[in-house]
């Protein structure tokens, strides 16, 4: 009908054929069962990035199917690469319903994390991408608060810095609740210390929070992968005992983390 | 400002004068016709058989028409496609016009007959669609998915010397401008092509009641309408339709099929039309349904596994204007010029705050709005310059604004400031018809750029190749981007093949 040559060529953009599914659940579910549930993804996790500049953080903002509490998102045409790292959460919004839906205040949040590194970062793959359920626990708070010190060692390696709310009842890392843990970092040790900074999570706790520990684990082997080998360090202010802080809103300074 | 209370008094009082007016003159004709009818019957016989003659041949001029059937093809030329979802627009347009009758006396019609050519493809594959479902609508208008079958123009008109009056679908061609007239008040636009749809197919015929009274130095026409037609634009998953490529949420249009016929939603207007001195000028007053809607978004809706859908819906509101155009010939030159002020046009308030803080449905408010056009049409007289020029070369520049003048109103979507650029010509004793168009909007760094050349044949046979070339920029912040951002990939090539009769 017309001559292809006019269509030009070139290259078409890429097409990432990703797809992320999953379900949600959690009590607040329950509750609020005619309020909207929304699964989001972004570029990260910097949830005033996400209020802020939507537009450039998102990738996806979609409705849950609110009969099965499942979704899945065709990302084709997203830009979305395999490899790619993303923040998958999904929230229930208590908003009046003149607004769009939001993570906001008085919501209730929960999002993807693995559970033996407590990244909230996940690697995209092509094809279908079958996350496991995000339990919406989380309420949403509305404060901004950080941790800042110094890990004092000499070792080399992978490091994950994490904020736990407290009680602690095992240093091994199954044996913590993914719920529980506020805040999250890594970082890289070249045999020598290494001055960090850790921002809190406004989701689960409302500040002050009380009896917080910083801890880490240092990836003596290198594996990627929290081991007996492994070293744990903490924030202590009377060896060898950790010691909880208290966040409130604002800048904690000083929160040092030794490895005994 | 209450319009409506005198300015319906003002009307029927400029109509009556105006037919009083003509009476007398109509008594005179009379009185001739009886002096003309006392001759002697050999005459008498020589003239009826030269009646009859002229009675068969006064049938046959009874009935006028001609037409043309035209096929029309669009390619989007946006490289990020296959090859087969390239081609989107292939439409046979069957054009009609008749009338029957003498010149008092007579119907007219113009009718549309419009098929999209898409069976092959899916439901999900289709993008081009006149319609979501198969209706009549209030102004004859049959329409379907794959198909539509208007009566822009079907009215009766009777008229006797010194006036005329019309019954039925008229387009009421009002104002100077070349591109948006300000004060066409009555049909509405045709967008579910966005401005690519021809001349003739660019409005609406509405349902009317019209009468024109001439004067020697005036004219004046007055026009009843009692059915709101609104304007449509192009339905989703259309080619056409406006979207967003937002993350964040789709837009959805709530059609409507007007206001209700209600004696409170009826619209009547006049104009009077003059010349003094190689001035042409007319003066119009306008109330009734505006011609085009407001865009309300009303609310947000959550769908599964999709972006939440912002719904809009088109609301109309009555609005009164007043307006007047001009045009002047000087030399090579027709200057033109065109505008229509509104005390209470009505648009939504602004929310300048991101998207996620945005509160619906947004308000609506009235207040103060004025639209003008101006512009020149120059006829080139490039045959000074190429000895075997034929052709009537024009250049043509106009430019449009329009505006609501209350602080806090948001700005008119669909026509806000465009400048336009036209050159016409043809060539070869008019086989090569040529014509280089560029529209500019100026608040959004929009363009349009297009370029066209044909064949005619002259023997009512035509080709014509186009190209159209649409740029525009986002706007951060916007709910709904503008016109040129959306269709920024909409770049096609347009064939044409035209037979006329």
């Amino acid at each position: 009908m017309m001559p292809a040559l006019l269509l030009g060529c070139g290259e078409p953009s890429p097409s990432s054929n990703v797809i992320i599914s999953g379900s949600v659940s959690g009590t607040v579910l329950e509750e609020y069962p005619d309020q909207p549930v929304i699964v989001l993804i972004s570029h990260d996790a910097d949830m005033n990035a996400i209020r802020n500049d939507p537009m450039n953080t998102l990738i996806a903002y979609a409705g849950v199917d609110p009969s099965t509490r499942s979704f899945r998102l065709d990302l084709q045409d997203s830009g979305l690469l395999p490899g790619d790292t993303v923040f998958i959460a999904a929230f229930i919004d208590l908003s009046p319903a003149d607004r769009a839906p939001y993570p906001d205040t008085g919501d209730w949040i929960g999002f993807w994390m693995n559970p033996l590194n407590f990244s909230t970062m996940y690697t995209v793959t092509a094809g279908e991408n079958n996350i496991t359920d995000i339990r919406i626990t989380r309420e949403i708070f509305d404060f901004q608060a950080a941790v800042t010190g110094t890990v004092q060692t000499d070792e080399i390696g992978g490091m994950l810095l994490f904020a736990y709310v407290g009680p602690l009842t095992s240093l091994n890392p199954a044996a913590l609740d993914p719920d529980r843990i506020i805040g999250y970092t890594s970082l890289i040790m070249t045999g020598s210390p290494v001055e960090y900074f850790l921002p809190i999570l406004p989701f689960g706790f409302d500040t002050p929070i009380e009896n917080v520990l910083i801890l880490s684990i240092l990836d003596s082997n290198q594996n990627g992968l929290p081991d007996a080998e492994d070293k744990i360090g903490y924030h202590t202010a009377a060896p060898p005992n950790p010691t909880a802080v208290t966040i409130t809103e604002g800048l904690l300074t000083d929160v040092d983390v030794w490895f005994f | 400002m209450r319009l409506p209370a005198y300015s319906t008094a003002i009307l029927i009082l400029i109509f009556l004068c105006a037919v009083t007016g003509v009476t007398p003159l109509q008594v005179s004709l009379a009185a001739q016709e009886s002096a003309v009818s006392q001759t002697d019957p050999e005459e008498e016989a020589s003239e009826e058989l030269s009646e009859e003659t002229e009675e068969e041949s006064d049938e046959s001029s009874l009935l006028q028409y001609n037409g043309f059937i035209e096929f029309q093809s669009f390619l989007n030329t946006y490289r990020d496609q296959d090859f087969s979802d390239a081609a989107k627009k292939n439409e046979l347009r069957s054009r009609f016009e008749s009338r029957y009758g003498e010149d008092n006396l007579h119907l007219f019609v113009a009718a549309d007959l419009f098929y999209q050519f898409q069976s092959w493809k899916d439901d999900e594959e289709k993008d081009y669609r006149y319609a979501h479902d198969s209706r009549v609508k209030r102004n004859l208008r049959i329409t379907s998915e794959d198909a539509e079958f208007a009566f822009n123009e079907l009215y009766l008109n009777f008229g006797r010397e010194g006036y005329r009056l019309r019954l039925g679908n008229q387009i009421f061609s009002w104002g100077t401008a070349d591109g948006i007239n300000a004060t066409s008040y009555f049909n509405p636009y045709d967008l579910r092509e966005f401005i690519f749809r021809e001349d003739d197919e660019f409005r609406f015929g509405v349902p009317a009641l019209s009468g024109m009274v001439f004067r020697n130095n005036y004219t004046v026409e007055l026009v009843f309408v009692p059915v709101n037609i609104p304007m449509r634009l192009a339905p989703e998953n259309n080619y056409w339709s406006i979207r967003q490529d937002e993350i964040l949420y789709n837009l959805h249009f709530e059609e409507t099929d007007g206001m209700d016929i209600k004696v409170r939603n009826f619209a009547y207007g006049a104009r009077i039309s003059s010349s003094l001195k190689g001035n042409d000028f007319s003066f119009s007053l306008y109330h009734g349904p505006d011609r085009e809607p407001v865009l309300i978004p009303m609310a947000v809706e959550v769908r599964p596994n999709l972006p939440v859908n912002v719904n809009i819906e088109h609301r109309y509101y009555v609005v009164d204007y007043i307006g007047m155009d001009f045009s002047r010939t000087i030399d090579d030159f027709v200057v033109q010029a065109e505008v229509a002020y509104s005390p209470n046009k009505a648009n939504i308030m602004e929310q300048d705050v991101p998207f996620m803080e945005v509160r619906f449905p947004y308000e609506v408010e009235r207040s103060s709005y004025i639209s003008y056009a101006v512009g020149f049409n120059y006829f080139i007289p490039l045959h000074h310059l190429l000895e075997d020029h034929e052709g009537e070369s024009v250049f043509t520049f106009e430019w449009f604004q329009s505006r609501f003048l209350e602080a806090g109103v948001s700005q008119p979507y669909l026509f806000k400031n465009w400048l336009t650029f036209k050159y016409k010509d043809t060539f070869y004793h008019g086989h090569i018809p040529v014509a280089l168009t560029t529209l500019i909007e100026t608040d959004h760094g929009g363009i349009i750029f297009r370029p066209e050349i044909g064949w005619d044949f002259l023997n009512g046979m035509s080709v014509e190749l186009s190209y159209a070339g649409i740029s525009g920029k986002k706007e951060a912040g916007e709910l709904v981007q503008n016109s040129y951002y959306n269709y920024r990939n909409n770049d096609m090539v347009m064939l044409t093949l035209r037979y006329e009769y």
